[in-house]
């Protein structure tokens, strides 16, 4: 037997506890019945009202956290008070400190590395303007010596090293073959390969220039090579109290770099 | 803020139970209504409880099949904020209002597009104030029940409340209720 429609039904109507069935009589039943009908319509309003105080309470939850969350966009994008240098002391010193230590390590390896200390005195060689002074001199195109020359002059370094290595011991150039040989290896960056030349140069000529410019290209070759050892420490050491060496200026601003403590920051 | 025109549909979604539409409502016209009762008087609580208000009536209309808009929400809702603040000031024997109605006339708020309100409130109107003003409790359980739609045995756990107890209790809230809004009536 049906259960008879009364205030409970309406009540489990509204809670949306009633089948669809039942729920249909109930209707019907309310158009019939004016007692139920104010009763209906009584929990229809109260339902109303709880329904929206439930949205409008969401809403006004929903408008809270959008504003929380605007407050702190806002604060997140407000421009920050600027602080006192006082209270950021370690961080513009670390910046600092990286600044000094990587334009230490700049400059230490700029001018202080052992290539960069083997290019002193470079500019004294003088041996392309050396060249002028040979052309006085009986000139033959085709002779070796002269090509050579000719390669240096023009910057063709592989060139003139053939052309004077070309040259023997049994010419009366092969000295000058020597020294011109050194100095090309020298700008071609071929050090171990200066070494031999500059030798020749500086225990069978007899021009002094020629041996002190031989002992000076030997000194760079080895810095390029290494830097500081025993032979490079005799060689210097000879060249910087020879006061009539065209190198000395070189050789004691050289021994002085190398003790210098950028050296320490050369890798 | 941008006046916001209620669409057709939007309508249609209010009328059959759509949140969204009525939150957006809410969040817009919230900052207006409380302003102007800041402004004539009031505190942050009456201005909530006023704008709540305002909203019910609101809502009350668009659910009116006849209702029709010929403003914007905003003017519309404005309107009922500052009846409802008005009627409210008068149940508190402070009738002028503390400052002019600048805003209503920036608004161009002029009196055809205010609401022309019944200075009774509907049931549903009065059923809200009570809930606003009744035990947390029973507040807490008629929410549980009507809005929430969950069964008495899912209420009991959450409000600590024994089956029988939560039937007795909702029961008790809507009759004090509606005993308080028929001595209103009187």
């Amino acid at each position: 037997m049906d259960k008879p429609i009364d205030k409970k039904s309406i009540e489990a109507y509204f809670r949306g506890a009633l089948d669809a069935e039942t729920a249909e009589k109930l209707k019907a039943e309310v158009e019939q019945d004016e007692g139920l009908r104010e009763e209906f319509e009584w929990y229809r309003d109260i339902t109303k009202a709880i329904e929206w105080q439930g949205i409008l309470a969401e809403a006004e939850a929903e408008r809270q956290l959008e504003l929380n969350g605007l407050t702190k966009a806002n604060a997140s994008t407000r421009p920050r008070p600027i602080q006192m240098v006082s209270n950021r002391w370690w961080a513009y010193a670390a910046v600092g400190l990286v600044l000094i230590v990587a334009g230490s390590l700049w400059w230490g390896n700029v001018n202080y590395s052992n290539l960069s200390l083997a290019e002193l005195g470079m500019d004294r060689l003088n041996l392309k303007e050396g060249i002028d002074n040979l052309r006085n001199t009986e000139w033959v195109q085709t002779d070796p010596f002269v090509q050579g020359l000719e390669a240096v002059e023009a910057g063709r370094w592989p060139d003139a090293a053939d052309f004077f290595s070309g040259i023997t011991d049994t010419s009366t150039l092969f000295i000058q073959a020597q020294l011109y040989l050194a100095y090309t290896r020298l700008e071609q960056g071929q050090y171990a390969k200066v070494q031999a030349s500059a030798e020749i140069v500086d225990q069978q000529s007899l021009d002094t220039r020629q041996r002190q410019k031989a002992q000076w290209m030997m000194v760079q070759a080895m810095v390029a090579l290494g830097g500081k050892d025993e032979t490079l420490d005799l060689l210097l050491d000879k060249i910087s109290i020879d006061q009539s060496h065209m190198f000395q200026r070189e050789a004691l601003s050289l021994k002085r770099k190398f003790n210098s403590r950028w050296r320490r920051l050369v890798w | 803020m941008a006046p916001i025109s209620l669409q057709k549909d939007e309508l249609e979604e209010i009328r059959n139970g759509g949140n969204n539409a009525i939150k957006e409502i809410y969040k817009s016209g919230f900052v207006y209504c409380t302003t102007y009762i800041i402004k004539n008087g009031g505190n942050q609580e009456d201005a909530r409880e006023i704008f709540q208000r305002s909203m019910v009536v609101f809502l009350e209309k668009l659910h009116d099949e006849a209702f029709v808009l010929n403003s914007t929400v905003k003017k519309y809702l404005s309107g009922i904020c500052r009846n409802q603040w008005l009627k409210e000031l008068k149940r508190r024997g402070k009738i002028e209002l503390l400052s002019t109605d600048t805003e209503m006339d920036q608004l161009g708020l002029v009196e055809e597009v205010l609401p022309a309100e019944d200075e009774t409130s509907s049931r549903i109107q009065q059923v809200f104030q009570h809930l606003n003003i009744g035990s947390e409790a029973c507040k807490r359980i008629l929410h549980l029940t009507f809005f929430n739609k969950l069964s008495d045995k899912e209420i009991a756990p959450i409000m600590d409340y024994t089956l029988e107890f939560v039937r007795n209790k909702r029961r008790r809230c809507i009759a004090s209720i509606r005993k308080k809004i028929n001595q209103d009536h009187g």
